[in-house]
This record gives structure tokens, C-alpha cells and sequence, in this order.
């Protein structure tokens, strides 16, 4: 029996499966946001994670017509796209010399209406998280990058990961208590009693 | 529940916001990548289901097979030979 998907589904998937690649650019205008956040929370720099997501979405036109919408949610099929393209790249970096990949510079793009102190301390507080989040493994990053992308809920996560629900949660307990524990004793995180 | 520190509630929110954007021209780029690759449909073929036909045999396969019985007829004749040279000796 044919399966029915709401209209908005039924478009996406249109979308993704088309050979026009000029649909496949609406696609991918409706979803890079999903793609980009949680590249941002996985530690990656603004240039890496353009490359990165490139990689994500031309791997995704290059296995669109694998995609099942009774297995997975389009975000979700996306989303173990994109954290495979950022393991693969988290175990290239690791295989370089040290110093070789030196981070650059997170740019971001604030609204123009805060001041440039404000501006200028939320870089310094990305920066601090990015270097954070360096010290956590490639699993332990993947599994905080998902908890907090909004589109996923915690069985998407899972899902994602390939393992349980629970599996997900208790990986994720011991993640998050690695980063409090790093982002604490680092001087400028904000704690009063550090 | 653990009541959150000044800084866990800072790494939160920071967690919670997003630190990189697609660039405005994000979805124009990847459209220029997949034109740029050299064949548009790949899914298509990678995803064809393969044929239950049987493979074609390479070349040097049938080159083998001829090698292998040019030898076992050379040792056939051999034998028989040597039969006929043993049974018409004295």
C-alpha cells in the first residue's frame, strides 16, 4: 500500500528525489539551516562548516533516490549525513601533524544593532566554546550537537547515533557533565567561583 | 534537579544559539557543485538493481581455459602413446 505523506512532506521529498538540481537548491535553502547548526554546535569553524555542508548536501544529491520515507525523517536522513561527513573530518584533522590545522577565527554574523562590545565578547565566547568542545571526542561532540539541534527530538537523536533511546541519553548525561567540567575550569566562562 | 551554575547556564545558551550561518548564496553554491560533477545522475545508476544475467567472462579467462586443455590433450596423446610404444616394443 502506497504510503500518504502531509503536503509539506510530499514536497520535500519531491524536492530532494527531482534530477533538476535547481529544485535540489530549494531543498537545500529549506534545510541548510538544520545542516549548519549542528555543524556550528559540533565545534566547526564558519569556513570548515561551509565545507562541510556542501559536502553533506552533494552527498545527499548523490544518494537522493536511497532516501525512504518510511525509515527516516528527511531531517533526520540529513542529519546522519551531515554528522558522517564531520566524523570523517574529525578523524582527518586528527591524523594531521599538530599546529597544522590551526582554527581560524569564527566569524559571526550578529545583528548589526548590538554594540561592538557585546559583539566582540560573544566572539571570544564561541571561540571559548569552540576550543571547549575540541576537547570533548567525536562521539561525545556528535551526541551534544544533536541533543540541542531543535529538529530533532530525542528518538531522531538515537536514531541518528544508532543506538537506543536510552543508549542516547546516558551518552549524553556523561557528555554534558565532560563539557561543564572543561567549560568551568577554563577562566573566562563566566563562573564566579572559578 | 541540580540547580545550573552562571556558567553552565552561559554554556547553555551558547549551546542553544547558533554560531554559524549559511551564507546567503549557500544553496547556489551547492547547485553549481552538482552541475560540476561529472555525471548528474549517479543515484540513478548506483540505485539500478543488478541484473540476475550472468557477468561477462573476461578475456583472459577463455585464454586460461584454452592453455589448460592444449596441455591435458598433450598429456592424453602422451599416455596413449606410450601405451602403443610399450605394447608394439619386441
Amino acid at each position: 500500500m502506497k504510503a500518504i505523506y502531509p503536503n509539506y512532506l510530499s514536497n520535500d521529498i519531491t524536492e530532494l528525489q527531482s534530477d533538476d538540481p535547481v529544485v535540489f537548491g530549494r531543498f537545500v535553502k529549506k534545510h541548510q539551516k538544520l545542516v549548519f547548526s549542528l555543524l556550528g554546535r559540533m565545534g566547526f569553524s564558519q569556513a570548515d562548516a561551509e565545507d562541510l555542508a556542501q559536502d553533506t548536501f552533494l552527498r545527499a544529491w548523490n544518494n537522493r533516490k536511497s532516501y525512504q520515507p518510511d525509515r527516516a525523517k528527511i531531517s533526520t536522513w540529513l542529519c546522519t549525513i551531515a554528522r558522517n561527513v564531520a566524523l570523517n573530518e574529525i578523524d582527518k584533522k586528527s591524523r594531521r601533524p599538530v599546529g597544522s590545522d590551526e582554527e581560524p577565527d569564527t566569524v559571526i554574523t550578529t545583528d548589526s544593532t548590538s554594540s561592538p562590545e557585546h559583539q566582540a565578547s560573544l566572539q571570544q565566547d564561541i571561540k571559548q566554546l569552540n576550543q571547549t568542545l575540541h576537547a570533548l571526542s567525536a562521539e561525545e561532540r556528535s551526541t551534544i550537537a544533536l541533543h540541542y539541534a531543535e529538529e530533532l527530538s530525542t528518538r531522531d537523536a538515537a536514531l541518528i547515533m544508532g543506538c537506543s533511546t536510552g543508549a542516547f541519553r546516558t551518552r549524553l548525561t556523561r557528555a554534558r557533565k565532560k563539557l561543564q567540567n572543561i567549560w568551568n575550569s577554563t577562566p573566562d566562562s563566566g563562573n564566579s567561583s572559578s | 534537579m541540580k540547580k545550573q551554575t552562571p556558567a553552565e547556564q552561559k554554556l547553555d545558551a551558547l549551546l542553544s544559539s547558533s554560531t554559524v550561518d549559511a551564507p546567503e548564496n549557500f544553496s547556489d553554491q551547492v547547485v553549481a557543485r552538482i552541475s560540476a560533477q561529472p555525471q548528474n545522475n549517479v543515484s540513478t545508476e548506483a540505485t539500478r538493481p543488478i541484473s540476475p544475467t550472468t557477468p561477462a567472462t573476461p578475456i583472459w579467462q577463455w585464454f586460461a581455459l584454452g592453455t589448460a586443455s592444449l596441455a591435458g590433450a598433450f598429456q592424453m596423446i602422451g599416455f596413449v602413446f606410450g601405451i602403443w610404444a610399450a605394447t608394439t616394443a619386441g
